[in-house]
């Protein structure tokens, strides 16, 4: 089934104004096109200045995050036939656009190296790799899905007033190398996630999980990290 | 997180007794607030420590959660500072109000 | 900005806002009460409030109270391990206990005035 969609989408062009605007374009996209495929038409064929992110078009790079009508989400795992015909497209809310749907994600990874991203063992390696079961993978499976793409922390209303806060896709980060039975620096983690920006931001809104591409429960691994602080008796930061 | 978790506890402290004091106050009839009434419970030593108990816990959850707000919503440290500061002496000075009526 | 609300973002926005007029009617509170000491100022005070308009505002308080405490206990129980699978039920279900508490809340309310 072939239909017309109508594409609004929020331009930012710093060259030619600094002013947003809203431009729209018609597009013919059958029912097993996504958003991704709209773009591309768009930028193929009626205006080559429309600048957005994406890479591998199949869910596992995470550079096609924006909000689309609303909501965070991939514009390469989202069927226009799910959306109705007014398709409203903006960048992530609440990091600095570089250009059109492109914003700046330095800051977000900037608090991904904050929970220290990397196995921590100073024991010496055995022979070969160090093995983990596959009941212990299996603690860590969901949080080792994630792939980066941002949607979880610029849809959560705490990181859009504080942007000190670490954010739901650095603590699950957080969560991997804590719950990872390989990894030895369980003082050290805790205390990056304890402080006033850490965990104790969380209130459980659930816009993260809502988001996720990838069908992870965020809130339920913060919750969890929340109580293995509160097991371990963990201060850190002031509060 | 010892203030987080006493933030939960008093939470807990206060969704009992708020019951309490609603069923008292508001449910039970007219006779539970008149001056005699609540000047008679207030002599009664258990009375007095739930009170002090409500009060406090009241003010540290609803000061926490201020607090908070502070540090979520307010841009700039030196404002964030004066006003946590702020909260911090304000809650203190209810308190002394508030333990002031209860015991004497 | 406008973002999509969905039922955990509304708890937490109605927690968030009651806390506040909570807090608020705190310090209100505690200010009144620590200024009645004599049977003159109490009796005089208790008067004013039988006035429905206020019996009307005690209401509405009521309202803000049980919404507080009912956001509140959906997240702790969340925190203390009830799992996030029922998030959603536990919201609509606290949403409904608040409704209904209030409407046998009013029923006395409305006794008292009456
Ligand atoms: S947790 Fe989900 S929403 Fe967040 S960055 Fe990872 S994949 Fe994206
Ligand atoms: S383009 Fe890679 S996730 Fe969408």
């Amino acid at each position: 089934m072939i239909k017309y969609y109508t594409f609004k989408i929020k331009r930012y062009l710093p060259n030619e104004t600094p002013k947003t605007r809203w431009d729209e374009f018609r597009v013919k996209l059958n029912n097993m096109e996504r958003v991704l495929d709209g773009l591309i038409k768009i930028k193929e064929t009626m205006d080559g200045t429309l600048t957005f992110r994406k890479s591998c078009a199949h869910g596992v790079c995470g550079s096609c995050a924006m909000k689309i009508n609303g909501k965070n989400r991939l514009a390469c795992q989202t069927l226009v036939k799910d959306l109705p015909e007014i398709i409203e497209i903006e960048p992530l809310p609440s990091l600095p656009v570089i250009k059109d749907l492109v914003v700046d994600m330095t800051l977000f990874f900037q608090k991904n190296d904050k929970v220290l991203p990397y196995l921590i063992n100073e024991e010496p390696p055995p022979q070969r790799e160090r093995i983990q079961s596959p009941q212990d993978q299996h603690k860590i499976l969901e949080s080792i899905t994630c792939i980066m793409c941002g949607s979880c922390t610029t849809s959560c209303p705490v990181f859009w007033s504080d942007k000190e806060y670490l954010g739901p896709s650095a603590l699950l980060k957080a969560y991997r190398f804590l719950f990872d039975t390989r990894d030895k620096a369980t003082e050290q983690r805790l205390k990056a996630i304890t402080g006033q920006d850490g965990i104790w931001r969380c209130h459980s809104i659930f816009n993260c999980v809502e988001v996720c591409p990838k069908e992870i429960d965020i809130t339920k691994h913060i919750l969890k990290l929340k109580r293995l602080a509160i097991k371990k008796g963990f201060k850190g930061g002031q509060e | 997180m010892f203030s987080w978790l006493l933030h939960r506890i008093t939470g807990v402290i206060l969704l009992f007794g708020l019951m309490y004091h609603f069923i008292l106050m508001h449910f039970l009839g007219h006779d539970n607030y008149s001056y005699e009434a609540v000047m008679q419970r207030l002599v009664d030593p258990s009375w007095k420590i739930f009170n002090i108990v409500f009060l406090l816990s009241a003010l540290f959850h609803g000061f926490y959660g201020i607090n908070g707000l502070i540090t979520e919503y307010v841009k700039g440290n030196s404002m964030k500072n004066f006003l946590k500061i702020f909260i911090f002496i304000l809650p203190l000075i209810l308190a002394f109000f508030g333990i002031k009526i209860v015991i004497f | 900005m406008r973002y999509r609300w969905n039922i955990g973002s509304l708890a937490w926005i109605t927690h968030r806002i009651t806390g506040i007029i909570l807090t608020f009617y705190l310090i209100a509170h505690i200010f009144v009460l620590s200024h009645l000491k004599d049977p003159v100022a109490y009796n005089k005070i208790m008067a004013i409030m039988k006035n429905p308009l206020l019996k009307f505002g005690e209401l509405i308080l009521f309202a803000i109270v049980l919404m507080h405490v009912f956001a509140g206990l959906r997240i702790t129980l969340l925190e203390f391990g009830i799992s996030t699978k029922y998030q959603k039920t536990m919201a609509y279900m606290g949403a409904l206990v608040v409704g209904v508490l209030w409407i046998i809340g009013t029923f006395y309310f409305l006794r008292e005035v009456l």
